[in-house]
């Protein structure tokens, strides 16, 4: 269970910064080399085409050009930064909430529900952007992987329970709204790929998490982890 | 597989992938582990919190009032509801509503401040230009760069160009008691001084016309007066959509109910019109003084005024009562009966030009005359065209000669500024720079700066400058592209950066002027700051604009980055004198409570947020001349009112005569350029905008969309049917907007409502419809002020 974990914790973060911060060479050179969506490709059987250009965007990233490097950068900033409009909104405000601005309700709720888990944002920066809430995924699993580590199944259930609630309640709400208009906003293989492979990953972790669900419950009925 | 392969995501649509199973997670984690280091990758944009959650926290939504405060003439009542550092909705002034003391309520704009302000497109970083100036290319700075920057780059232009190099352009996006273009000639004088302008977009013409008739811009009673006339013609004036002052419409509709005739003059049915007119006189722009000279015409023959009376208090009426030193002939009733040229200025006469029908004009004339008291209420619209001292001029004289100055129920037309309560502001600082241009020829100043003089361009305090313009401030305005005329002039000269060669532009959002900067920086809006504002020209209350929350992002106030430039240049005490933004606040509080007995303490007018002066009784403007001349004259040369002005006879330009008349203006109907662009264009203030501002809020959008009146006359020539997009072009510039057809505009005229953001395609055609791909940088005779509804155009199906 524990590798599960981090391999999602690992996904989340993953994606949270891909689309919060600007690329850094030394990170992507890293993933480069790993590649880990290499051996995810020959068993996805969806989402092949975000996990593909994933793939081969890594599989260039050790060779990569300064030309190259800088329309990564630029693309970032083009789609996360400005000044120009974004071709897609980043936060969840902007899709679930009447006026779909920026600062509204749904941003305190996803803010409270941060809070709750003992975190909060570190700039000034509206709570629900796409690579926060995504974030925050990841620190509700590295909970859960302490708790593993502790034994404290009452509380991993608990974790579990509130990323099933987070994501249902809020990622699952618009990114996939968001993910479709980036998708058809890039051309970069870099920002494609994680914009078509997201929502997909975010749905098939819900089931995932349910199926992680049930086996707590079972070694819980058990008397423990083994 | 190729990545050319077709997604099984459905773009588009929001169909829900094949996705992948648990199966294949499982297989994923298997292969990963062990084999791949999945590392490098910690929290990065969330950090733990230290404060704990109030699960019960509906309570903790606090109401926090503030008010508009971007250069529209109301700023009303706009209050947050804000709870933990988020406006979760806005209303208005809910204090009692009472026949004297009505509600400060918001419009349309005010009410969509949340849909303007938290707009997802707001800048959020500073930004340094890398491409070509106006191509739109940034990248992305710190904040450090940024004022390091700017500092140096003052610097520079200090030392290669002299101080008179830098300017800080008009723009009044933050209008209020500490307004950004205040502070930037402030940080500017700090450094050594400043090429300062005078006047402004808005009425050029009257402020500077309306002194040579009264010796002073303050003409206006009280609008409370308004209830005490009988009649009133509304000249051009539109408050229904330009809200003047919080209260004009209110105040028009109690002196309606209260019996008084409202007669509107404009070329557009406009909304006030709608709502108030019991009489629309449609007249084509620029002929305003062709239906002022015939009404004079009438009001003479007919002996409709008391000519005893206007000789006592005016100058220049009749041969008797000219100054010293005019030759024969040069009196309005010498001009008005045509003994100075021969031509009658009888209605018939007026009818031909200003295409009010020579009957109307008659019991216009007669209706104004006699009906009394009368208020003839002059807008900034007509004075906003080629002849707009005429227009501006003629008012008065109309007003002066039906006896309606100085009186209850009058109005002395002119600027009509109301001497309202003095609240004080944060002023730009000593500048030792002497020379100021005329606000409008900035863009002269910078290609031909050093060759412009006093007597053809308005240069005041020196004879020559001594560089061209070389650095801009652009603080929250769009005057640098979107707002001055002639665009694409503009932004040509603009582009060549050997001209001007540092701009910086501080907004909210990425406008056309946005787009012109070499260092882009990200604003604060109303909500993210604290600033004390009072209304236009008439109605008496000040209101304080509660900071409601934090900016966002990166966004900044000026005040802050500018005392950072203000340091690295060593002149960091200077721009403060030691206080902070807030520490100014109550300053300005503590000089207009020592002008103001009653004005409440900061503290106190924090938490009320309006504070409305307590007016004993309706100021009547030139009361104490018109009752006691003799003892109180009116601040002219002569004492009187000048209807013939020795000043401006001795300017001795046929464009600016000592009387007001009809002047033929360039591009007006007469202008043989009319063969060619047979359509009078103006424009007008949309209800949907202030000036630019919120014309990138789609609520308003669907308010009011952004369309171009044409009657049905003129589109029937064209071939166009209502809702057709149509190319509207001269030798200036062209645009494509969708045109409205309607009986509501006079035939031969066209109308764009201002401030559309500039959008152009890659031929230039302005795809939105801004209104100032058309006007003229060619300056008014007298004010040197801008004539931006004065243009020739054609328009054509595209």
């Amino acid at each position: 269970m524990s590798e599960i974990l981090h391999l999602r914790q690992w996904v989340y973060q993953f994606l949270g910064r891909s689309y919060y911060a600007g690329p850094i060479l030394e990170e992507f050179q890293e993933l480069g080399r790993s590649n880990p969506f290499q051996s995810l490709a020959v068993e996805a059987e969806g989402s092949q085409e975000g996990i593909q250009l994933l793939i081969n965007f890594f599989e260039k990233v050790p060779s990569v050009n300064t030309v190259e490097w800088k329309n990564l950068l630029e693309e970032y900033q083009r789609l996360f930064i400005g000044p120009l409009e974004l071709p897609a909104h980043p936060w969840e405000s902007v899709y679930l909430s009447r006026e779909h601005i920026i600062l509204d309700e749904h941003t305190l709720a996803v803010r409270k529900f941060y809070k709750q888990w003992g975190v909060e944002v570190v700039r000034n920066d509206p709570d629900d952007h796409v690579g926060l809430e995504l974030e925050f995924m990841a620190h509700l699993i590295s909970k859960g992987l302490e708790d593993l580590k502790q034994g404290d199944l009452e509380s991993l259930k608990n974790g579990l329970l509130a990323q099933k609630t987070f994501l249902n309640d809020h990622l699952l709400r618009w990114v996939r709204t968001y993910c479709i208009q980036l998708t058809t906003s890039t051309k970069h293989p870099f920002y494609r790929g994680i914009a078509l492979f997201t929502p997909d990953y975010l749905e098939a972790d819900l089931d995932f998490i349910d199926e992680l669900l049930t086996r707590v419950e079972k070694k819980h009925n058990e008397g423990g982890l083994n | 597989m190729s990545t050319n392969e077709p997604s099984n995501v459905t773009e588009g649509t929001g169909k829900i992938g094949t996705a992948f199973t648990r199966r294949t997670f499982l297989k994923w984690s298997a292969a990963l582990s062990g084999t791949v280091a999945l590392t490098g990758c910690g929290s990065l944009g969330l950090k733990a919190t230290s404060t704990s959650v109030d699960l019960e926290d509906d309570a903790s939504v606090k109401i926090i009032p503030t008010a508009g405060s971007n250069n529209c003439g109301g700023c009303c009542v706009v209050k947050g509801h804000v709870k933990d550092g988020i406006v979760i909705r806005l209303s208005t002034d809910d204090q009692p509503d009472e026949p004297n003391n009505p509600q400060i309520r918001a419009c349309v704009r005010g009410r969509s401040y949340r849909k303007t302000w938290f707009h997802p497109d707001r800048l959020k970083y500073p930004m340094k230009r890398v491409g070509k100036r106006g191509e739109g290319k940034f990248e992305r700075i710190s904040w450090e760069e940024a004022t390091s920057t700017i500092a140096s780059e003052m610097k520079r232009i200090r030392e290669k160009h002299g101080v008179e190099a830098r300017y800080a352009n008009y723009a009044w996006g933050i209008s209020a008691q500490i307004a950004g273009l205040s502070l930037a000639k402030r940080l500017l004088a700090s450094d050594g001084g400043f090429l300062d302008f005078y006047q402004n977009y808005s009425n050029a013409c009257t402020n500077n016309a309306t002194p040579y008739t009264f010796g002073t811009n303050d003409t206006g009673n009280s609008y409370e007066d308004w209830v005490n006339s009988k009649l009133i013609v509304l000249w051009g004036f539109n408050p229904a959509e330009v809200v003047f002052g919080g209260q004009s419409m209110y105040w028009l509709r109690r002196a309606k109910d209260n019996g008084a005739k409202i007669i509107v003059v404009d070329p557009r049915y406009s909304d006030t019109a709608v709502s108030l007119a019991d009489q629309w006189i449609p007249l084509l722009p620029t002929t305003d003084n062709a239906l002022m000279d015939a009404m004079t015409y009438v009001m003479i023959t007919e002996n409709l005024v008391d000519i005893a009376s206007i000789n006592r208090f005016c100058v220049g009426f009749d041969e008797e009562h000219m100054p010293a030193g005019v030759p024969a002939k040069q009196s309005l009733k010498a001009y008005i009966l045509g003994e100075s040229d021969g031509i009658p200025k009888s209605p018939e006469w007026g009818e031909k030009i200003c295409r009010v029908p020579a009957a109307t004009i008659r019991q216009f004339a007669r209706d104004y005359a006699l009906t009394k008291p009368a208020a003839l209420i002059q807008g900034w619209g007509p004075q906003r065209n080629a002849t707009g001292e005429q227009v501006a001029r003629g008012g008065t004289v109309l007003a002066a000669l039906t006896g309606n100055v100085g009186i209850k129920g009058g109005w002395a037309s002119g600027i009509a500024y109301s001497p309202t309560h003095d609240v004080a502001s944060l002023e730009s600082g000593t500048n030792p720079v002497e020379a100021k241009i005329p606000v409008f020829m900035w863009t002269d100043a910078v290609t031909r700066g050093t060759e412009m003089t006093k007597e053809k361009d308005g240069l005041r305090g020196v004879d020559h400058l001594k560089t061209n313009i070389k650095m801009i401030l652009n603080i929250a305005g769009n005057c640098l592209v979107n707002q001055h005329a002639d665009i694409n002039k503009t932004v040509k000269i603009l582009q060549d950066e050997s001209k001007v060669e540092f701009i910086v532009v501080s907004d909210v959002f990425m406008t056309p002027s946005a787009k012109f900067a070499d260092i882009l920086l990200p604003g604060n809006t109303v909500f993210e700051r604290d600033n004390i504002n009072v209304q236009w020209a008439f109605g008496d209350y000040a209101v304080f604009n509660n900071k409601l929350v934090d900016p966002p992002f990166e966004c900044r106030d000026e005040y802050d980055w500018m005392t950072e430039v203000a340091a690295k240049l060593g002149v960091k005490e200077k721009f403060t004198e030691g206080r902070t933004r807030e520490q100014w606040l109550q300053w300005i509080v503590a000089e207009t409570q020592k002008k103001n007995p009653g004005f409440p303490g900061y503290e106190d007018f924090k938490k009320m947020g309006i504070y409305k002066f307590k007016v004993d009784k309706p100021i009547i403007r030139f009361e104490k001349q018109i009752s006691d001349l003799a003892n109180n004259p009116f601040p002219t040369p002569s004492g009187k009112i000048e209807i013939y002005s020795k000043r401006l006879m001795d300017m001795n330009n046929p464009e600016i005569p000592a009387i007001p008349k009809h002047v033929i203006a360039h591009e007006g109907p007469q202008d043989p350029l009319k063969a060619k662009y047979p359509l009078q264009c103006m424009g007008w203030h949309y209800k949907r905008r202030t000036h630019s501002i919120h014309d990138n809020n789609p609520w308003l959008e669907e308010v009011a969309r952004q369309e171009m009146w044409m009657n049905i006359r003129d589109a029937e020539a064209r071939g166009l049917k209502d809702g057709d997009r149509v190319k509207v072009f001269n030798d200036r510039g062209a645009m494509m907007i969708p045109v409205k057809i309607t009986p509501r505009i006079v035939p031969g005229v066209v109308a764009i409502p201002q401030g559309a953001w500039y959008t152009p395609d890659d031929k230039g055609v302005d795809q939105r419809g801004c209104i100032n791909v058309l006007t003229s940088q060619r300056p008014t005779a007298l004010a040197k002020g801008n004539a931006q509804h004065t243009n020739l155009v054609e328009v054509q199906k595209a």
